[in-house]
Formats: C-alpha cells, sequence, structure tokens
C-alpha cells in the first residue's frame, strides 16, 4: 500500500492505471501495487453510457467523485476507456441537475413535496388503471425494470410497459427468437480476439463501440491479421481502417445477405454437414406476418433464394457483383473464422427482423458458428439494453426470463413467483412504443386509450420517429398526463406535467446485462443532489400508495405488499419510505426474486454476492460441484456451454421446431417504407457519434464533450452541395412530409455519405432530427426504421454560416 | 491542474518511433512511464481540461504516435469548468 498527499496519490494512481492497461493490450500482466490514500476510495462499476459494458474504478472522494480509471480488471476493456468513458464521472455534476419534484400549473412548474408527488401519481393511476403506460429504458438498471414489471403486470394487470429499446434493438431480439427459440448472442466479445474477418454490417463500431472496436485495431498493432470489411451507406471512421468498403444503397442488406446465401447454394459451396444436423429451414406464411412463420424444406427454400442472383443483388444494392462474390468465398472457407457485427444499421430497420434473421442464416448456412471468432453477434446501443429489457422482460408482451404474457403456462410461473392469484397477469400485449405514444397523443375523444404515461430514465421526446405526431400533439391535451423522471431537464421534460428528480448512476446501487450476456453490479457511491431519489424507489412508493388507496393488485394472495422485504431478522422493512429505502439492498432483494424466473430458458443468473466479486458474468452461470459458479462464453456450443448434452458439438437447444435445429429464413426482399423522389430526392440517416451518448442529456453537460461535438450538423456530399450552391457551415432546412429542422452543412467532415445521402446525429437537443423522421416500423418487431426516410434541403434566406 | 494517465500506442516504424518517443520526452506536461512493447504509460499534468485535451491532440498528431488511450481522469471540483444550461425554460421555475 502506499500512502502519499492527495496530488502525489493521484499521479500515482494516473500512471498505474496506464501502465496496467499497457500491459494487458500486450498480454502481459503486472503486478501493480493497490493505490490507497488521500482519502480517496475507488470502487468498480460499468460504464453508464454504451452496450459495450466497460467497467470502471470510481475514485470518491469525501462523498464525490473525483477522479475514473479504466478498470484493469475488467475482461471487457482491459483497463481502456473511450472519451465518453473517461469523462462518465462528470455526468453527475451539470449545473442544471434537477434536485426536487415539480408539478405543472399553468404554464409554470412549482415544487411539490415528494409525497404530494407520489400521491398525484397513484391517484391519476386508481382512477384509470387501464389507461395508464409506463415507459422506462435499456438504461433501468435490471431491479429498477424488474420493478416496474412486476407493478405493471403483477399489481395492475396491465401490460401497457415498453421501454425505449423498442426503438433500438427489438429487431435483434425477434431475429434471435426467430432463429434459435430463445434471445441474445450465442458468442461473445472473445470472438473478436479470435476471428480472421470480422464484417460490420451497417454499423460504425469505431464510434459506437469504440474500445470493442480498438480489440480489433490492437491486433493488428500486435502484427496479427484481421480482415476488417464494412458493408455500410456512409463512409466512417470504421471505414478508414476497413480492407474492404461496400458501399450499398439504403435498405441494400436484406439483398447482399440473400445473395450471398443465393451463391453459397448455387456454388455447392455451404456446409452441408453443419446444415444437415443442426438446421432447418422457414419462410413467412403467405397472408400472415408472424416471427413463427411456416417450416419449408431445403428444396422450397432453394427455389426462393436462388432469384436473387449477383446481378439483381447489385440492381437492388448497389454493391458490385465481384464484392458479393468476394463475400460468398469467405463464407464458403471454413478454414476462416468470422464474426459479423451489427447494430442500428440493421435493426432500425422495416425489414429488420428478417435481415437479422438471414445473417444468422448466412453464418448457419456456412458453418460460421460456434466456434471461438465464428459467430453472428448483434451489439446493443444501452447498458441494459440486454439485462433490464431482454432478460427481465420489460417489453409490452413479455414476462421475465424470455416468458410471454400470451401464453398460460408463462403466466402461471410468474403469478407462482410472485405468489399472486390466478389470473392475475392479463394475456393480451400491451402497447408497443409506436402504439403507446400515439395513443396518449391521440385525444380520448378520437378513440386515444392510455391518458397518463410515466416515463424514467430515458427522452422520448426526442427520440421517438415523427415527434410532431407522436409527441408533440400532447401539448395543449388537458386530460392527458405526462410524469417524467430525469437527472437534467430533457426534451421530454419539457411538455411534462409532473417532473421528479431522480439519483444517477453511482448514485444508486445497479445492475447492468450488456451486450455479451454479462451481468454487472456496483454499489451506490456518492449521494444525489437534493432530493433526488432512486427510480426503483418512486416505483416502489407508487405501489405503496396505491395500496394505501385500496388497489387490490397491490397485495399478493396472502395479502403482503408487492413489494414485500425482509431484513435479516425477519422484519418488514418500509422502503416505500426513502428513509428507510437504504436499510436493505432493496437490488439484492429484487435480484434474487428475479434470478429463479431466469432458469426456463438457460439464462441462469448466480447469487448477488457472486456478481459483487466479479467484474460481471455471462449466463447462464451455473454452479459446479465444488460450489463456484462459472459463466458461459459460447453457448449452443460443445466446447462451453454446459446445457448441451455431453459429446455434441452443437445443439440449438431451445429450437422452435423441438429438434435442436436453428432456423434459416428466406425473406423477399422488399422496398423501404419512404423512398426518394422528385419531391424529396435525398436519403436521410440518423445516428450518433463519437462523443455524444444518445439524446446527448449526460455528455452534452460535460464540458469537453461539447466542446468536442457542439452541435448537431448534416452530413452532405459535396456534389450535391455544389449542385445546390450549398457552403460547408452554411445553415439548411431539412424537410420531410413529417417537419422540418434546421441545421449546418458539414461537406466531407467525419462520415462521408454518398450523393443523394444526408446523414444527421440525434444528439442535439436544440435541433430535433426525430421531426423528420418516419415512424414506420418492422411489422414482427414494431421497431421503427430511423436509417432511411426522404427529405428535401433548401438553403435559407438568411445564409448564416457556422464554421 | 487536471491529472491524466495515457497510453500512448507508437509506430511500428522504429524510426518514427524513436522520433515520437523523443519528442514526448521533451514535452513538459508529461511524465512517462514503462514502455511494454509499443506502448507507453503516462502521466500528464496540464493547467486546465482544455489544455489536456490539446496535448492529446498535439501527442497524437505526433509523427509515429499511433494512438492515444486516455485510461484516467480527474474529475474533481478543483479541475471541473463551468457546467452548461442548456434549459433555460427551467431555470426560470421558482425554486
Amino acid at each position: 500500500m502506499i500512502q502519499a498527499d492527495r496530488r502525489t496519490f493521484l499521479k500515482l494512481a494516473a500512471m498505474s492505471a496506464a501502465s496496467a492497461a499497457a500491459h494487458r493490450a500486450e498480454g502481459r500482466t503486472t503486478a501493480l501495487p493497490q493505490l490507497d490514500g488521500a482519502g480517496i476510495q475507488w470502487h468498480k462499476a460499468p460504464c453508464r453510457f454504451c452496450g459495450t459494458g466497460c467497467h470502471v474504478q470510481v475514485g470518491v472522494e469525501a462523498g464525490r467523485v473525483v477522479a475514473i480509471a479504466g478498470d484493469r480488471e475488467a475482461e471487457v476493456n482491459k483497463g481502456l476507456l473511450c472519451v465518453k468513458g473517461y469523462h462518465v464521472g462528470m455526468v453527475l455534476y451539470g449545473k442544471d441537475r434537477l434536485t426536487q419534484p415539480l408539478l405543472r400549473r399553468g404554464d409554470q412548474h412549482v415544487p411539490i413535496s415528494w409525497d404530494e408527488a407520489i400521491d398525484v401519481i397513484a391517484r391519476r393511476i386508481v382512477r384509470a388503471p387501464e389507461r395508464f403506460a409506463f415507459y422506462g429504458s435499456g438504461q433501468w438498471t435490471i431491479p429498477e425494470g424488474y420493478a416496474a414489471q412486476k407493478l405493471m403486470k403483477g399489481g395492475l394487470s396491465n401490460n401497457h410497459i415498453d421501454p425505449n429499446a423498442r426503438l433500438c434493438m427489438a429487431s435483434a431480439v425477434t431475429g434471435f427468437l426467430a432463429t434459435y427459440g430463445v434471445d441474445e448472442p450465442a458468442g461473445c466479445y472473445d470472438d473478436l480476439d479470435a476471428c480472421d474477418v470480422v464484417i460490420c454490417w451497417g454499423n460504425n463500431p469505431a464510434e459506437m463501440h469504440p474500445v470493442l472496436f480498438s480489440r480489433i485495431v490492437d491486433r493488428r498493432s500486435r502484427g496479427q491479421r484481421v480482415r476488417l470489411i464494412d458493408i455500410g451507406t456512409r463512409r466512417t471512421r470504421t471505414t478508414d481502417q476497413a480492407d474492404n468498403y461496400l458501399e450499398m444503397k439504403p435498405h441494400g442488406d436484406v439483398a447482399i445477405a440473400l445473395g450471398i446465401l443465393a451463391l453459397l447454394r448455387a456454388q455447392g459451396s455451404w456446409d452441408r454437414s453443419f446444415v444437415d444436423k443442426h438446421c432447418a429451414f422457414r419462410a413467412l406464411q403467405a397472408e400472415n406476418t408472424t416471427l413463427q412463420g411456416e417450416a419449408i424444406t431445403f428444396e422450397t427454400w432453394s427455389e426462393r433464394i436462388a432469384a436473387y442472383t449477383p446481378d439483381v443483388v447489385e440492381r437492388l444494392a448497389g454493391i458490385s457483383q465481384d464484392d458479393l462474390q468476394m463475400l460468398a468465398k469467405l463464407f464458403a472457407d471454413r478454414s476462416l473464422r468470422i464474426t459479423s457485427l451489427w447494430c442500428m444499421g440493421v435493426n432500425q430497420h422495416t425489414m429488420g427482423t428478417a435481415v437479422n434473421s438471414l445473417i444468422h442464416g448466412v453464418h448457419l448456412f456456412s458453418g460460421h458458428f460456434g466456434r471461438p471468432g465464428d459467430a453472428p453477434t448483434s451489439l446493443t446501443g444501452q447498458p441494459s439494453a440486454c439485462g433490464t429489457v431482454r432478460e427481465v422482460g420489460t417489453l409490452a408482451h413479455a414476462l421475465p426470463g424470455g416468458r410471454l404474457v400470451a401464453k398460460p403456462e408463462h403466466r402461471a410461473q410468474c403469478e407462482e413467483a410472485w405468489n399472486l392469484p390466478e389470473g392475475r397477469i392479463n394475456p393480451k400485449p400491451g402497447h408497443h412504443t409506436v402504439k403507446m405514444w400515439e395513443q396518449f397523443t391521440t385525444p380520448a375523444a378520437d378513440g386515444g386509450d392510455i391518458d397518463t404515461i410515466f416515463v424514467q430514465v430515458t427522452n422520448p421526446g426526442q427520440t421517438l420517429p415523427n415527434l410532431p405526431l407522436l409527441f408533440d400533439r400532447k401539448q395543449g391535451q388537458d386530460d392527458k398526463f405526462l410524469i417524467v423522471a430525469d437527472a437534467y431537464p430533457t426534451a421530454t421534460t419539457r411538455l411534462a406535467d409532473l417532473i421528479l428528480p431522480a439519483a444517477m448512476w453511482v448514485e444508486k446501487n445497479g445492475i447492468f446485462g450488456n451486450s455479451e450476456r454479462r451481468t454487472q453490479q456496483w454499489f451506490k457511491m456518492v449521494d444525489p443532489p437534493g432530493q433526488a431519489r432512486d427510480d426503483c424507489w418512486m416505483t416502489i412508493a407508487i405501489a405503496h400508495r396505491l395500496l394505501e388507496l385500496g388497489h387490490p393488485g397491490m397485495k399478493d394472495k396472502d395479502g403482503r405488499f408487492l413489494f414485500h422485504v425482509e431484513d435479516e431478522q425477519g422484519n418488514v422493512v418500509p422502503i416505500w419510505q426513502w428513509e428507510h429505502y437504504y436499510d436493505v439492498n432493496v437490488d439484492k432483494a429484487l435480484f434474487e426474486e428475479y434470478r429463479q424466473l431466469t432458469r426456463m430458458k438457460h439464462k441462469d443468473l448466480a447469487p448477488y454476492e457472486e456478481y459483487v466479486k466479479a467484474r460481471g458474468l455471462r449466463w447462464p452461470v451455473v454452479q459446479q460441484p465444488d460450489g463456484s459458479w462459472r459463466e458461459t462464453r459460447f453457448r449452443f456450443s460443445g466446447v462451453d456451454d454446459p446445457y448441451v448434452e455431453q459429446g455434441r458439438d452443437i445443439q440449438f437447444y431451445h429450437s422452435v421446431t423441438g429438434d435442436d435445429r436453428a432456423q434459416v429464413w428466406f425473406y423477399p426482399a422488399n422496398p423501404p417504407a419512404e423512398s426518394p423522389d422528385g419531391e424529396f430526392p435525398f436519403w436521410l440517416c440518423t445516428g450518433r457519434v463519437l462523443e455524444h451518448w444518445h439524446t446527448g442529456t449526460m455528455t452534452r453537460r460535460i464540458p469537453q464533450l461539447l466542446r468536442a461535438v457542439p452541435r448537431a450538423y448534416v452530413e452532405m456530399h459535396p456534389a450535391d452541395a455544389r449542385d445546390l450552391s450549398i457552403a460547408n457551415g452554411e445553415f439548411v432546412a431539412i424537410e420531410s412530409r413529417r417537419g422540418r429542422v434546421e441545421l449546418p452543412v458539414w461537406i466531407e467532415g467525419r462520415g462521408a455519405p454518398p450523393r443523394g445521402s444526408l446523414f444527421i446525429p440525434f444528439f442535439d437537443e436544440t435541433a430535433l432530427v426525430n421531426r423528420i423522421t418516419i415512424d414506420a416500423y418492422d411489422p414482427i418487431s414494431k421497431q421503427p426504421d430511423y436509417k432511411k426516410c426522404a427529405v428535401r434541403v433548401r438553403r435559407l434566406s438568411n445564409g448564416n454560416a457556422v464554421r | 491542474m487536471p491529472i491524466s494517465g495515457l497510453v500512448i500506442l507508437l509506430d511500428s516504424d522504429e524510426t518514427d518511433s524513436a522520433c515520437a518517443f523523443d519528442a514526448l520526452r521533451h514535452l513538459p506536461e508529461l511524465e512517462l512511464g514503462d514502455q511494454v512493447g509499443p506502448r507507453i504509460a503516462a502521466v500528464a499534468v496540464t493547467p486546465s481540461t482544455s489544455a489536456d485535451r490539446a496535448l492529446i491532440d498535439q501527442i497524437r498528431a505526433l509523427q509515429g504516435v499511433r494512438n492515444v488511450d486516455v485510461v484516467f481522469v480527474e474529475v474533481s471540483p478543483a479541475v471541473a469548468e463551468p457546467g452548461l444550461h442548456h434549459n433555460s425554460w427551467l431555470r426560470e421555475v421558482p425554486r
């Protein structure tokens, strides 16, 4: 242990973190001193931002976060961090933190007490429970999402709960379910260390998952050969590192995947052994678009796929026939290990379920599955989209552990686990996100059946597509009541009737689940400012107020409160009272209850205390004969998955056909919901930038990040700008059939769209690009398409320019 | 005076990386630590967070430097920059 004065200590800690990261990057271990002293204490936590799940060490001094270091013990990031990650401590200290409940009175928000706030919410719910909806996110911690889920489905018999993750990864879920019968990737980040080829499908990990991308680039710096293929609609920082850039037309990914499959089939270069042993074939029914579709024969599948010849794919997708042949040749080579990565480009798509399923199909049909480095891996954008949304099941149709509200046996299992009377859980799925907000903003007289929404940990006033339709219409409707819990004022709080100040990140206990099935725990380290409180506490306090108001759903069948928690002596702890909330570890109590529901789909979680010791564990986490808990890196693979029967190389043990086979799908390539025309001649794609996370409510309050990218812009091809006489930096209006936004043009900027295409990031609340995006969505996943709609560009008469 | 921990990745070209190493040694805000293969651990002490950013950009721009990873950042109040209000409407709310 080193004792030192504060400045010396911080310098030593910085050098220690740097040394450890340098050693780990070179694959070496080193004994480094455990630093302690100067009143600074260090604790582990996952980063607050994206779905990668990097761990940080948080330095706390006198009740305040004073330093952030990459966690050298973390497998995910091996001590490294991205530009957002090393600034993450500053998210707590923006000057405009919300610190007290605020109720709208007229055109003002006035402070009220927490008791009043909770009472207002409970009375809104009691008045019409079926007209209440809960809107959360993949930034909910697992206990927060679980509590919301239990309140809604177990307490109120109301399935109108959905998360913003519907907007970012619902199509990944349906793709996994359609293919394997169970959600989430079989592979993990270890694949990035073992693969020979990485294919990015409409994905820009250099900016969106930079720490994962650096794992690939670092391998190259050590002299290893990793071929990177970037399939995209615009050049990005990922393209800069790519061996091949295949520029496709928007929506062209469907045809490319079909074309690879067709070539493998036509050339006889698919993996016959793998397919014969492990695959079945499937397609949509002629007049019924469902997740299940129908079984088809290999011959029927072959006939349908044969239509996607290289010339057809070239016409539909815009990539050359040579490039398509190159992809097919790679997949035909079983000596290679190929990892596919994708995220929003594939998911935010009116054919999102189809593209997800087809990419899985390419890997399965070619046998590039189940060996380290051979994996179709979707990445998530939020820190707990997997843990809280997909595993806890905070979607309108889902229940915890991969269960569905529509299945009687699944409802019965949850009712038993929650000790509820039979029939408490409503069998009808609730409104998915787009439908929920459409109903909320539709006047009751016109059939709008939602009149109160409680929003936690997200910002739909900025992220919903077609904001004029799905959000802005709320304004002026006095019978609609919007409740928003957040840490900062946002585009959503502008229209809120009640604003609740929320604790964030290390101001509360938490558990996240990242993109590679890794469940990660942390403890509260500092107090939230003012009267800000935990989201989970809000949910429990509302439930208890409902109990006091006589709502029968807030009791189990033995008359106990829905969130009954006892201390070690067996005494009931009144966790609905803030002053007692931390008398026990509520996270632990909820997690232990939840994890009993995780085994049906073999998503087994270990006891809470195992996560306290670890930098996350990847499920299924199974207890060994010696009592220890073992995580799983490669699911369905006999080399690692404990649920694969002994002696089998691969077993898809949740197969929808019940025969341990995965499904290779056929979908026809259909056109997008909207394409450029004479009136709206440009494609518009939206997305993120490295420095800002989602809607920028946190990163725009970090001066270093705001200074790096202070505002949104529109990327445009120089020839298009020249044709329209637009100068670099000049403000233009971008208009669609739904709305308009004004932005400066960035020509040859960070990204480079081709002629006829524009790109706008969505982080900037002063220029809401979702005023112009389209609300069309995938018919199966209900996920909207933010990556393609038709717009036009108008010069502004005042011609203001920013440089 | 913010403190940052850096990992500087040098180019594989020996001449370029030697030049970069020499340039790094002469940056007064930088203290170099272990060199592990092509990577050097370092600590930067700068007058402000904006100077910190400028120093990192300066290092990145050096011939022979391939990448700079920031792995440690001080965020204590002593180095905090003025916070930013984005929602002026709320500042008018009576407290």
